[in-house]
Parts: C-alpha cells; sequence; structure tokens
C-alpha cells in the first residue's frame, strides 16, 4: 500500500509537533508517539476527504484527544517505559531533577480524563466551554477534572510543588 | 499560575522530538494491520449477529424485552437573534467581528467549524481541531460541582455599560487581560460569550459587549432547592441538604433590601481588567443552589467575602449591598463557623 497523495508531506511537516501534543495528552513520550500514529492510520482513511480542502492537522488532533480521552479503559494503563531508571537504584537523592522529567511524570500520575482537560485547558488555551462542547460532556465535568488535576500538581508532598512553590515566592 | 502551568507543559515537551524518523511506513504497516483486524472481525461479527437475531426472537417471543430507559430532560432552550452587526439575546448584546459571518442554531462536529465565525447556539460535538478562530455564544448554566482551587471556585464580577454583570472565574479572568482567547458568563441572560482569535479582536469584541439597562432589584432566587453549595475558598466548601438549613440560607439572602443602584459598582479604587472594565467584585464566594450530588444547579449567588463594597448577585437577576459580616452568617448557617 502507497501512501495517497500528499500524505507523506503532511505527516513530515507535522510530525513533530502532533508527537509534543500526544506526548502532554499520555504523559509519555512513547505513548505519545503511538497515539499519533494510531490517529495518523485514522487520518489516512479519511484523506480522500481531508486533502486537499479538508484540515488534517486539525483531523488527527481530534481523533488523539478522543483517544486519549478514553484512556483510562486501554491504552496508558499499561506499563509506562522509561528511560530513567526509578530511585533507589543507586542515584543520588539530592541530585537536581530535570523539570520536563518531573513534569511529564506528574502527567503521567493523574487520570487520562483529568490529564486530557489539563491539556486542552492551560495548554492549548481552550475555555471549559469549548472543552465541554469538543468532549460532549458538562462544563461541571470540565471544571471538576481541571480542579481536581491542578490541585493533584501542586500537591504539596507531590513532586512539583517546589515548582509551584518558587511561583508563590 | 495559569501562566506557569502553560510554562512547565511547554517545558515538559521543549525537548521532545520524534523517535521514528520517517513513521510514514510504520502508519501505512499500522493501516495494513488494522485493515487485517477489522476483516477478521467483521467476519466474527456476522456470526454473532446471526447468534444474537435468533436468540432475540426467541427473547421476543417469551415477552422477556427490556425497558427503554427514560431519558434525561433537554436543556433549556436558548433564543439569540442577529440585528445590526451584534448577536442579542435576553438583553445581552455582542459585536460581531468585521466580516464574521453568523453560523447560528446548528449541530457541528468542531473540524466542520470554519475559521473567522460567529457561532450562535452551536453544538460542536466533536473533539478540537488545533486552534481555530471563532466567536461563540451559547447557553450558560450554573456550575453544579464544587472546585478545590480557588482560581476555578470563586467568582469575579465586571459591570458593563448597562449595569449588568459579567461573571469570570479566575482563568477566565487572566484570558480576558492577556490571552488571545477569552470567555465569560452573563448569567442573567443565560448566556456564554467567547472568542479566540487575534489580540485585537478579543478586545473589540469584549469592549463592545453590551446591557440593555435593568431597573434595581433584590435578588431572585429559586422556590426551594434539594440542596446548598458554598464556596469560600479553595480549601472551605460547604454543603447542605437539610431542608431548615436550605429555607435559613434562603431568608437570609431574600431579606436583602438595599439594591444596587445604577452607578453605584465599581466602587472607587476598583482594579481594571482592560481598557474599559473594572473589577466590582473579586474572588467572590460562590452560593449554588443545586441537587444533593452537584450536577444540576438551578442558581448561584456570588457574594463578596469583604465587608469593603460588599454586594451579592444572583444568576437569576438582582444585585444587594450587604451587611457586614454576612458572608460570615450564611458560613455559620452551613455549619462552617
Amino acid at each position: 500500500m502507497n501512501a495517497p497523495d500528499g500524505f507523506a508531506d503532511f505527516v513530515h511537516a507535522r510530525y513533530a509537533a502532533l508527537v509534543r501534543h500526544g506526548t502532554l495528552l499520555t504523559g509519555d513520550h512513547g505513548h505519545g508517539e503511538d497515539l499519533v500514529q494510531e490517529a495518523l492510520v485514522k487520518t489516512l482513511r479519511a484523506w480522500s476527504r481531508l486533502h486537499p480542502d479538508g484540515d488534517p492537522d486539525a483531523y488527527t488532533r481530534r481523533v488523539m484527544v478522543r483517544a486519549a480521552w478514553r484512556a483510562g479503559r486501554r491504552l496508558w494503563h499499561r506499563e509506562v517505559p522509561t528511560a530513567v531508571l526509578p530511585e533507589g537504584t543507586g542515584g543520588d537523592p539530592y541530585e537536581p531533577q530535570d523539570t520536563a522529567r518531573l513534569v511529564l511524570g506528574a502527567l503521567r500520575a493523574l487520570p487520562a480524563q483529568q490529564r486530557v482537560v489539563l491539556v486542552l485547558r492551560y495548554w492549548a488555551g481552550l475555555s471549559e466551554l469549548e472543552i465541554a462542547t469538543m468532549l460532549g460532556c458538562s462544563t461541571g465535568t470540565v471544571k471538576s477534572r481541571a480542579s481536581r488535576a491542578i490541585a493533584a500538581l501542586r500537591r504539596a508532598d507531590g513532586p512539583l510543588a517546589e515548582e509551584f512553590e518558587r511561583v508563590r515566592a | 499560575m495559569t501562566e506557569r502551568i502553560r510554562a512547565l507543559l511547554d517545558e515538559a515537551v521543549a525537548g521532545v522530538g520524534p523517535r521514528s524518523p520517517d513513521p510514514v511506513p510504520e502508519v501505512l504497516r499500522r493501516g495494513r494491520a488494522r485493515r487485517r483486524r477489522l476483516a477478521v472481525a467483521g467476519t466474527a461479527a456476522a456470526v454473532a449477529v446471526a447468534v444474537f437475531a435468533v436468540g432475540g426472537i426467541v427473547a421476543a417471543n417469551r415477552g422477556t424485552s427490556g425497558k427503554t430507559p427514560a431519558s434525561r430532560p433537554s436543556s433549556e432552550h436558548f433564543e439569540a437573534t442577529v440585528s445590526g452587526g451584534y448577536v442579542r439575546t435576553g438583553g445581552l448584546a455582542v459585536p460581531i467581528p468585521p466580516g464574521w459571518p453568523v453560523i447560528q442554531d446548528k449541530r457541528l462536529t468542531y473540524c466542520e467549524v470554519p475559521a473567522n465565525v460567529f457561532l450562535v447556539n452551536v453544538a460542536m460535538t466533536d473533539a478540537p481541531c488545533g486552534p481555530t478562530r471563532h466567536a461563540f455564544v451559547g447557553p450558560w448554566r450554573p456550575y453544579g460541582t464544587p472546585a478545590s482551587v480557588a482560581e476555578l471556585a470563586l467568582i469575579n464580577e465586571v459591570v458593563l455599560p448597562g449595569g449588568q454583570p459579567l461573571w469570570l472565574s479566575g482563568n477566565e479572568l487572566a484570558n480576558v487581560r492577556a490571552a488571545p482567547s477569552a470567555s465569560v458568563n452573563a448569567p442573567w441572560a443565560a448566556a456564554s460569550i467567547s472568542i479566540r482569535g487575534q489580540r485585537p479582536q478579543v478586545e473589540a469584541l469584549l469592549r463592545g459587549i453590551t446591557a440593555n439597562p435593568v431597573p434595581p432589584a433584590r435578588l431572585t432566587l429559586p422556590e426551594t432547592s434539594p440542596a446548598v453549595q458554598l464556596s469560600v475558598s479553595a480549601e472551605k466548601q460547604l454543603t447542605s441538604a437539610d431542608p431548615a438549613v436550605i429555607e435559613q440560607v434562603r431568608a437570609l439572602l431574600a431579606a436583602l433590601d438595599q439594591p444596587v443602584r445604577p452607578g453605584e459598582l465599581p466602587c472607587p479604587g476598583a482594579t481594571k481588567v482592560t481598557g474599559t472594565w473594572k473589577l466590582a467584585g473579586t474572588d467572590m464566594a460562590a452560593l449554588t443552589f443545586t441537587d444533593p450530588i452537584g450536577h444540576l444547579a438551578s442558581a448561584e449567588v456570588a457574594i463578596s467575602a469583604g465587608d469593603t463594597c460588599a454586594f451579592a448577585t444572583s444568576s437569576l437577576g438582582g444585585r444587594v449591598h450587604l451587611p457586614a459580616g454576612f458572608l460570615g452568617r450564611v458560613e455559620q448557617l452551613l455549619g462552617g463557623r
């Protein structure tokens, strides 16, 4: 099977940005890229409708968000691969931790729907109403998911406590 | 804090790049595998359908069909008109950005929404399609779910030309001040307004929102409510489903007899939000008339936390001055003091 006209160009142009989005939606680089590739399969199937007059980037992101929203039941309950060994294996506990790694770790610790709402609200900058209409849920649901996600991220004993402490200081 | 969270998320993926140097062959491979799975599943499904069809006929003949679940009541009907370059609903007028067509009363997937349009009561039924530029006016209803952080739990209020209030959460307030997207709520019109575009477009739309003047009035409150819920801060959320307590809270609000008159708000020294808007109330407590599990709220009352320039506004209409210590008395009734 060969790629239809324009599909390879689209993937090459947008892949890196989609992987960043997928990484935030899943809290993990590998799963994020997996999410993107699964979404691109659906984009490929819909390509005749999306090219040249549609918006394949938007379509792909929509598929990714919907998959991530449902993910609590599926993919990301699996073991999360990591390139870094966990604590207790000889690492220096006083060594400063990389912020990016801390943030992704904190995202992974959130339930999938809280993570999706957090990313849409604070990274994509969508309003509660927009998110609710997109995900087919109530604004109350969006509000509560966002609220719980933020509360978890800035918990005093959480991995990002120091980062939020800097903001208050 | 909104900016800090955004910055942290940006930082988290700043160094993230594709691990696959050329993902196209992998996507094509996955596509082929998926088609094979679907073909196998289709065959299995056909067999299953046949089995269930036979089973269904047998069951129907035995009179064992189940009840159809009762459907939930539909949301309130939202009506708006478009005239003179404005979208109008319930005394609210929102300017349409120049050259933006209006799409009204439709159900669209998010990807079907074109750029630079004004959506009026459009239900978007699908997941996001990336950043798009559009304005939106649609139905608003009180939140029935308690929030555990002040940014989302508390209410900020500005007063429109014409005297009516707009409510904003802490997040919405931050966006209105600086972001390329903003959303605000006009509870008395049961309307929510949002815009995503270039910053000058956002500012122009917000600046142009007006309301029909209304005479001063006491708080309009629901006749009854199964529960009330008070958000005083991120950490302090009080709830009661005791009918006697609910009636006491309601009576306390209903007895407030000093309506805010035109020009009295915002008070002198109010903080500026944008070029034309000033904050009449900041971090106001939210008293919600709701059901015990907090999903179907009928009304919300914003109550000033301090005693300086203190007032309360009902989402159903009406705004009144408050006596000193009013919020404390409500808290006391709900067992918070």
